[in-house]
């Protein structure tokens, strides 16, 4: 049982056979149908040299094969070119009602191959039948029935025997022969099996086969290709065609009508799929020889022909020879590809559709205008007086769209309706419907998912963003509340210059990272590396507003970004998760799908410029949404920092300002003096300064580290040019001696310190080996010098200091923990290797 | 004068300073000060601190008692809040004409009042406002001076030559954590409380879009909580929000 969403009575099952697949079988179905379903093609004309290219209507066609006279001479070719299904068999069907109508007294002068009721078997016994009024003989046919059932067997004997007819010696002949089979059985089964679908020509051993057989054996193979295939061909006739050779059949078909009078006329849905293996054969003798009086219109798909050299060369032949272009009328259906189609067009596919539609309603025995739904379906889609409901021309064109390449778009569209309108019958809702083969280009951003998805379709067709307010049908139609605003609606195309647009085809495919944030926006997990854009667009934005990834004092004036937390996610910094897609990073930012339409705005804002990198920024600041974006990046900077902190085990102004002592005693402390250390602290440092530069050289990395601590320092201490924050400067003196800020550096292990942090672009790890190298060795030789830091120690701390010295056993008493934090607070480096010592005991 | 060339650190710096030497009972001198935050050097200018003093004094923060610059309010308040609550105070004194009472007038007015969270050109909208237009105008400099601080304070980000105008999650936390209730209707809570430091409702007397969503962002965090209070005739915010309870759980 299956229920309509829509309540259209028109959409019955039984209404669908007016959509067939292929043009023959709608013929099929009678002559009223296919004329009342068949909409007027136009074809086009690429003449030689500088010429424009030119427009043709099917009557002109039509007009052009029935201009001719009986005495003319020659062959008269037309080739019609197009990718499979983009409409040629319609072409020729049509043309063959017309030519019925108009010259019923030669109708039997026609024949028609049709692209799928014949094999090159039938089409043989035909042209056999055209001429002599005689079938193949019994025999014949079960030649045929038993090459189908045992290609392999007729494939051994065709090789065979013409490997006898051209090779001397035995031994070869046999050796060859068991290579030559595999290579030429496939071709030979597909020549009896040969599918409506098989866009290949067939060809008995294509050269390159034929190559790669001399190249992968060490037989001496001395055949002629040319001359091998002949013979097969022959043998082939033989066997299977009572030895009738096509371009002769042909000429004496030409010749017997000729004398009748008549010009017999020929039309080839599709030379490949018709003729197969005589078709160069064939092809060859309608655009070479003079002597025959066809008139042919031939059916040729270029694809069918790139598939060996042979068919290239030929195709070749037909498309560029000079002396070809003067005996055969070339017009094309589509491109080469099948991406455009020359008469189905995005302004005209609701013509076509609206046609077949109709005579569905009509077969199903729905009128419209007495039918219920008449006044929904006539607003929601009428277009130039043609009801298009279920769909509209929004959604066809959409539909047209989406045509995969290589495929004819005719075809390919006929089949999306159809496809479509049964999974509307069997109840499937029409935006799924529609989305099971169609590609959106638009995103429109609304409170209600089903109103959503329904505009991506119905939604107005634009390749820029506009803010317009949808049809109003479109919510009448689908029984859905009006939106109250205007909305913007996105292209999910990708932009080009007017210059460059000229060039590509009529549409845009959607761009990859588009269509992902819109399946993500719509609920689903798209691939993450599609994101690319969205995170640079989000890095981007960030980076114009706040530090998320640069650690300073905020505010202040010029803050140098010396100390920078580079998390890189798929390329990209700072890091960011989107809902739903895992990531195992503890620190980052969350994207939300709340984010909405502003997803849009940073994909394209991550590679814009000028005045639109200007507008979409303007825009961005302007989006509630994008607060969420600002705060969670404010998060994300403290989490980093309190990371940070947790691992130097110190706030990051104390790890500076000891930094900043450090580099003061190995560099001097000429220059600035920043305000806050008193001058008995500073002449310390002055002091310090002179013992350690008799011990330490400045080579170009120190000197490089040690700039950038100063840089540190200025980021976390300096608030304007010149202002200092003195006070907690002042502070930290008071609270450490020059001394206790190295003795807290030697807390900091390296290994434990995130490798993420860099600072001037050098890891922190990096940086620090070479620091807490040079800080304990300043840590030694200062200890070693200031003999009257122990002075300031209580007697207790001095005596278990002499013993150790001395090496004499150390009282472990309960005051022990006590004078160890005196001796690590006065004097570090003493503390450190009595410790040792003491874990050791 | 509040619109002056500062940036934010150093008011905050300076004023805690001050609450420092005052609370041991030797208050700072402007020339100590001076001393302290500025580099020592011939040829350098105070100019950097005198403006940050002279701008603490215009917000009512210091006071110069001869020599000495004395804290008017001696609380734990963050600094951040005392700061906007005094110039609050200044916008809605009735008979100010100053041009401090511009100071977040322009948040009132331009941001909240109109809804808008971002303004690129502010300089100009700035200059359209009544009580600037009287005083003569203020120059692109002191707009640039006024964006700095605010984004300090965390009422918004400098951001492509404009200025955002959306609550940060911290200040409105440090709000919270000034109620005096820990739970209530979101109509006193605002009312009583919140617009005592900032703006919050637009025109047509809702919620603006950057107060509201800041206020979702908290209540996401985990700070505070909302819910519905459905017998409670106060406003209803957010749909149909009332009621807002802070959590215990969280330090402000």
């Amino acid at each position: 049982m299956t229920t309509d969403p829509l309540h259209m009575p028109c959409l019955k099952l039984s209404g669908l056979q007016i959509l067939p697949i292929t043009a023959n079988e709608r013929y099929l179905l009678g002559e009223n149908i296919f004329l009342a379903t068949h909409t007027p093609m136009q074809a086009r004309l690429f003449p030689r040299g500088y010429q424009a290219e030119t427009s043709i209507t099917e009557a002109q066609i039509l007009e052009w094969v029935l201009n001719r006279y009986p005495e003319q001479q020659g062959n008269r070719v037309f080739i019609l070119y197009g990718a499979a299904g983009s409409g040629k068999s319609e072409l020729m069907a049509w043309l063959e009602l017309m030519i019925r109508q108009r010259l019923p007294n030669e109708a039997f002068a026609l024949t028609r191959i049709s692209r799928t009721d014949l094999t090159v078997f039938q089409v043989m016994e035909r042209f056999k039948h055209l001429l002599t009024d005689e079938y193949f003989t019994a025999a014949t046919h079960r030649r045929w029935e038993e090459m189908r059932r045992k290609p392999r067997t007729f494939t051994k004997l065709l090789v065979l025997h013409s490997l006898e007819t051209l090779v001397e010696s035995d031994a070869l002949i046999n050796a060859l022969y068991y290579r030559l089979v595999d290579v030429v059985e496939p071709h030979v089964a597909r020549l009896s099996a040969m599918k409506a679908e098989d866009l290949c020509q067939p060809e008995l051993l294509p050269y390159e086969d034929f190559e790669y057989l001399r190249e992968t054996t060490v037989l001496p193979i001395s055949l002629d290709i040319e001359q091998f295939r002949h013979l097969m061909m022959e043998n082939l006739r033989k066997y299977l065609f009572e030895e009738m050779r096509l371009p002769d059949t042909l000429q004496q078909i030409s010749e017997a009508f000729c004398h009748r009078g008549i010009r017999p006329i020929l039309l080839v849905d599709d030379l490949v799929q018709s003729i197969n293996i005589f078709a160069d054969e064939m092809l060859d003798y309608f655009i070479t020889l003079e002597k025959g009086n066809w008139d042919v219109v031939i059916g040729l798909t270029p694809a069918s022909f790139e598939t060996d050299a042979r068919g290239r060369k030929l195709l070749d032949r037909i498309t560029y020879l000079d002396t070809i272009d003067d005996r055969v009328n070339k017009i094309w259906l589509s491109d080469e590809q099948g991406q455009e189609s020359y008469f189905l067009t995005e302004e005209n596919c609701h013509l076509f559709a609206h046609k077949y539609l109709n005579a569905m309603r009509q077969h199903n025995g729905i009128v419209c205008q007495s039918c219920p739904s008449f006044q929904r379906c006539t607003r929601l889609s009428t277009y130039n007086q043609t009801i298009l409901a279920p769909f509209s021309h929004e959604v066809l064109v959409r539909i047209l769209r989406s045509a995969p390449e290589g495929k004819g778009r005719v075809r390919y569209f006929l089949q999306a309706i159809k496809h479509v309108i049964e999974l509307i019958i069997q109840g499937l809702p029409p935006e799924v419907a529609i989305s099971t083969i169609a590609k959106p280009d638009i995103y429109i951003e609304a409170q209600d998912p089903r109103t959503q998805q329904l505009l991506s379709w119905y939604g107005p067709l634009t390749t820029e963003i506009t803010t317009s307010q949808p049809n109003p049908a479109i919510f009448e139609f689908f029984d859905l509340p009006r939106l109250s605003f205007a909305p913007e609606i996105h292209s999910l195309t990708t932009q080009h210059n007017s210059q460059e647009f000229e060039l590509q085809y009529s549409f845009e495919q959607p761009s990859p990272s588009r269509l992902a944030i819109r399946d993500w926006l719509l609920g689903g997990v798209p691939n993450p590396q599609l994101f690319d854009k969205f995170r640079r667009g989000i890095g981007r934005w960030l980076k114009n507003i706040y530090p998320s990834e640069y650690f300073y004092r905020l505010n202040i004036a010029k803050p140098l970004r010396t100390l920078r937390f580079r998390q890189v996610e798929l390329g990209t910094s700072p890091s960011i998760i989107f809902e739903d897609l895992n990531d195992d990073k503890e620190v980052r930012i969350p994207i939300g799908r709340n984010i909405g339409q502003a997803a849009f705005w940073l994909e394209r804002f991550s590679l814009a410029t000028g005045d639109e990198s200007h507008q979409l920024a303007r825009q961005l600041c302007s989006a509630p949404q994008m607060l969420n974006v600002l705060w969670h990046a404010e998060l994300y900077r403290k989490q980093g920092i309190k990371q940070l902190e947790d691992q130097l085990r110190m706030p990051l102004e104390e790890f500076v300002y000891h930094l900043y002592v450090l580099r003061c005693m190995i560099y001097g402390v000429s220059g600035i003096v920043p305000p806050g250390f008193n001058a008995e602290y500073w002449n310390c440092l002055q002091q310090f300064h002179q013992t350690l530069r008799r011990h330490i050289g400045i080579t170009e990395h120190l000197r490089f580290d040690l700039t950038t601590i100063e840089a540190l320092f200025t980021d976390f201490f300096e608030m304007r040019h010149n202002v200092y924050d003195g006070a907690q400067l002042a502070n930290l003196c008071h609270e450490y001696t020059p001394l206790d800020s190295l003795g807290k550096l030697t807390y900091i292990q390296v290994d434990i310190v995130d490798s993420d942090y860099c600072l001037r672009g050098k890891p922190f790890n990096v940086f620090w080996k070479s620091i807490s190298g040079l800080n304990a060795k300043c840590l030694r030789i200062l200890s070693m010098v200031q003999p009257e830091r122990i002075d300031q120690l209580s007697l207790t701390a001095q005596e278990t200091i002499m013993r150790w010295h001395e090496a004499e056993a150390i009282h472990i008493s309960n005051q022990l923990t006590h004078i160890l934090e005196e001796i690590e607070l006065y004097a570090p480096d003493i503390y450190r290797r009595l410790a040792i010592v003491l874990t050791l005991e | 004068m509040l619109f002056r060339t500062v940036y934010g650190p150093e008011l905050e710096a300076i004023y805690a300073y001050s609450m420092q030497r005052s609370e041991t009972g030797e208050p700072t001198t402007r020339a100590q000060v001076r001393t302290l935050f500025l580099v020592q050097g011939a040829g350098i200018s105070s100019q950097s601190v005198d403006d940050a003093i002279a701008f603490l004094i215009s917000a009512g923060l210091l006071t110069l008692q001869g020599d000495y610059l004395q804290p008017t309010v001696i609380d734990d308040l963050p600094f951040a809040l005392k700061l906007l609550a005094t110039c609050r105070q200044i916008e809605l004194e009735k008979d100010n004409v100053s041009l401090d009472v511009a100071f977040t007038l322009i948040l009132s007015e331009i941001f909240i009042g109109r809804d808008q969270i971002f303004v690129e050109d502010l300089h100009s909208a700035v200059n359209n406002l009544e009580a600037v237009i009287r005083k003569g105008g203020i120059s692109k400099e002191k707009i640039q001076a006024w964006k700095r601080v605010m984004e300090f304070l965390g009422v918004g980000h400098r951001a492509f030559d404009g200025f955002i105008c959306a609550y940060s999650p911290t200040l409105f936390r440090a709000i919270v954590g000034q109620w005096s209730q820990d739970s209530g209707t979101l109509q006193e809570f605002f009312e009583q409380h919140f617009a005592t430091y900032l703006p919050y409702l637009n025109r047509d007397g809702v919620l603006a879009r950057g107060v509201a969503n800041s206020l979702q962002f908290v209540r996401d965090q985990g700070y505070i909580s909302l819910y519905p209070l459905q017998d409670s005739p106060s406003k209803v915010f957010l749909g149909n929000l009332r009621g807002i309870r802070r959590s215990n759980s969280v330090d402000y």
